[in-house]
């Protein structure tokens, strides 16, 4: 599958495969226009309204006065009011037109480095993975703090894109707290008219907030970490809200997967906030979720696992050829599949009243 | 003390904090117990400083406000430009001020509002209040860059509270009169103060309007 290599939004125009898990003749090609006919009264649509933050940072090592750059990986913080702590994976020469895997290594950190990235603004080394020595946890260190984020941050980078994305291309329609690195990118198609209609339809929307991390360190074994732990927020008024939809006949519907790792997270974990390590592949038992709009993703990506949950890997696979002999677009700003788990959810945990 | 009531907690972000009626608005929440933050161009001390009318800011505002209040209750669009000043006739009037005025008034209200109202209506309540002027109905010679950009800015209010009818969130224009402030003093250095509304009477109006339900219509001149 080819990536997107603009920033540019089709809206209602953009693809999007339907794929129904129970069905392999099922498998239906329309356009994000046609969300009004598939989502019906009752149902649940449960968005991410996190915004996306510059997050790679230019800097100096103190201890070896020798450049670095880190990228930010996942929020770690305990709330969005303090920004402070974040995953981050470290990247040596080279900028974002070279692939992450042709980049240089980065000079070797220790625990307690400190990075000037500017005379208001450091990073310091909390932790080191013991196995993979780029993947960092970091704390910044500053007197106004998310002002600096947006000054001296900049968005991650594509190295297939033709050119460099703005702040603003990276938001969604929902984009709050910016606690995501790169963008939840399965609502850019969406637009408030199409989804106006669908609350005209009684179709409800509801927020959740999850860190959506970061989709490419350049390496492989970096990558196969990934998701790393995310933090997340599903509201009580959006508990409340899965909770009576599912009562009264609705479906769950999820866009993006950052969206299922938060709400399948607040199920399996119980909880309602803070960080989750929850991995979801083709064993994982779905228990909230009944539908998941999400982009197209290549074989062998943590997103791809995701989907598994949801259709098993003969499906994924054979919608995966047609998307191929259809030309659907991969990535952030390509075209959506619509997964439809297709087993009624019977049997729903209720919340343990002590959590809620 | 149903002013009060209502505004207890409520979490507000004032552009053009601090000075005139958004300084006015910031001391009469605080006192009622409102959690405010404030946009301002000038440094100082609890204030967000920044400019509205400059896309490359705007993410950055809101987020620094969302990070400090949580999430907005009521957003008040109040910073303003004259354009030119003195104040200069429209064939006198260059088309970079124009502009800025433009930028100021209308065009950074429109992207604050876009990033503010999505979050309003996920939570299906909130109001957002636009700083207007008579000058945006009367056509007074020598207005015409900040009068064209107040009455474009009233019927953008008018269309947001069409398209969002059903949203639970609300918008409003308001016109607080002519009163004893810096930008009305720049505009007209030998005003006769005397004449001219204190910004606390108008906040205190405008305030009231608010914690009473009253949003029809769009535009009005508060008394």
């Amino acid at each position: 599958m080819k990536p997107a290599t603009q920033a540019k939004r089709y809206f209602e125009n953009t693809k999007m495969m339907i794929v129904s898990a129970n069905d392999p003749n099922k498998i239906s090609h329309k356009t994000v226009a046609a969300l009004p006919d598939i989502l019906t009264a009752g149902d649940l649509l449960v968005v991410n309204s996190s915004g996306t933050l510059p997050s790679s940072f230019r800097g100096i090592i103190r201890r070896l006065g020798l450049p670095i750059e880190i990228r930010l990986a996942a929020f770690r913080g305990e709330n969005t009011n303090d920004l402070r702590r974040w995953s981050a994976v470290s990247f040596g020469h080279g900028d974002w037109r070279w692939t992450t895997e042709t980049r240089g290594l980065p000079p070797p950190l220790i625990v307690g480095d400190e990075i000037e990235v500017s005379p208001t603004l450091r990073i310091s080394v909390t932790n080191i993975n013991p196995g993979v020595s780029r993947l960092l946890q970091v704390e910044f260190h500053s007197q106004q703090l998310t002002k600096d984020l947006y000054t001296f941050g900049q968005p991650i980078q594509y190295s297939y894109h033709e050119k460099a994305l703005e702040i603003w291309d990276q938001q969604t329609l929902f984009a709050g707290p910016p606690i995501s690195v790169e963008p939840p990118s399965a609502s850019f198609p969406l637009t408030w008219d199409l989804l106006l209609k669908l609350q005209q339809r009684g179709v409800r929307i509801v927020p959740i907030l999850h860190s959506a991390g970061i989709s490419s360190t350049g390496s492989a074994e970096l990558d196969r970490l990934l998701p790393l732990e995310e933090y997340f927020e599903v509201p009580l008024s959006t508990m409340d809200a899965i909770q009576s939809a599912r009562q009264n006949g609705g479906r769950i519907v999820a866009l993006g997967t950052s969206v299922t790792r938060a709400v399948e997270s607040a199920f399996a974990q119980e909880k309602m906030s803070g960080l989750t390590d929850l991995k979801l592949g083709p064993t994982s038992k779905i228990r909230a979720v009944d539908i998941l709009i999400t982009g197209m993703h290549e074989e062998g990506s943590s997103h791809s696992e995701l989907m598994k949950a949801f259709c098993g890997c003969e499906m994924l696979s054979l919608s995966e050829t047609q998307a191929d002999e259809r030309q659907y677009l991969s990535h952030e700003f390509g075209d959506l599949t619509l997964l439809d788990c297709g087993e009624p959810k019977d049997i729903f945990p209720k919340f343990p009243s002590s959590v809620i | 003390m149903k002013t009060d009531n209502f505004w207890k907690n409520k979490k507000v972000l004032i552009t053009g904090g601090t000075s005139g009626l958004g300084l006015s608005l910031h001391r009469q929440l605080t006192d009622m117990g409102a959690l405010t933050a404030l946009v301002a161009r000038k440094e100082a001390s609890g204030v967000i400083r920044g400019d509205v009318s400059d896309k490359r800011q705007i993410h950055r505002i809101y987020a620094e406000a969302i990070t400090e209040l949580g999430h907005i209750d009521v957003l008040f669009n109040n910073a303003s430009s004259l354009g030119p000043t003195p104040l200069r006739l429209l064939m006198d009037t260059d088309c970079e001020d124009f502009e800025l005025a433009l930028q100021t008034n209308l065009i950074g209200p429109f992207r604050l509002t876009k990033l503010v109202a999505a979050d309003m209506i996920l939570r299906r309540s909130g109001v957002v209040v636009n700083i207007s002027s008579d000058a945006a109905v009367n056509a007074y010679p020598k207005w015409g860059a900040y009068a064209a950009s107040k009455a474009a800015l009233d019927h953008m209010t008018r269309i947001f509270q069409a398209e969002l009818a059903e949203t639970g969130v609300q918008f409003l224009a308001l016109d607080p009169g002519d009163m004893n402030t810096p930008l009305h003093l720049s505009a007209i250095p030998d005003a006769e103060v005397s004449a001219l509304n204190s910004p606390e009477d108008s906040a205190r109006l405008i305030l009231e309007q608010i914690a009473a339900g009253k949003f029809q219509p769009v535009r009005r001149r508060i008394r």
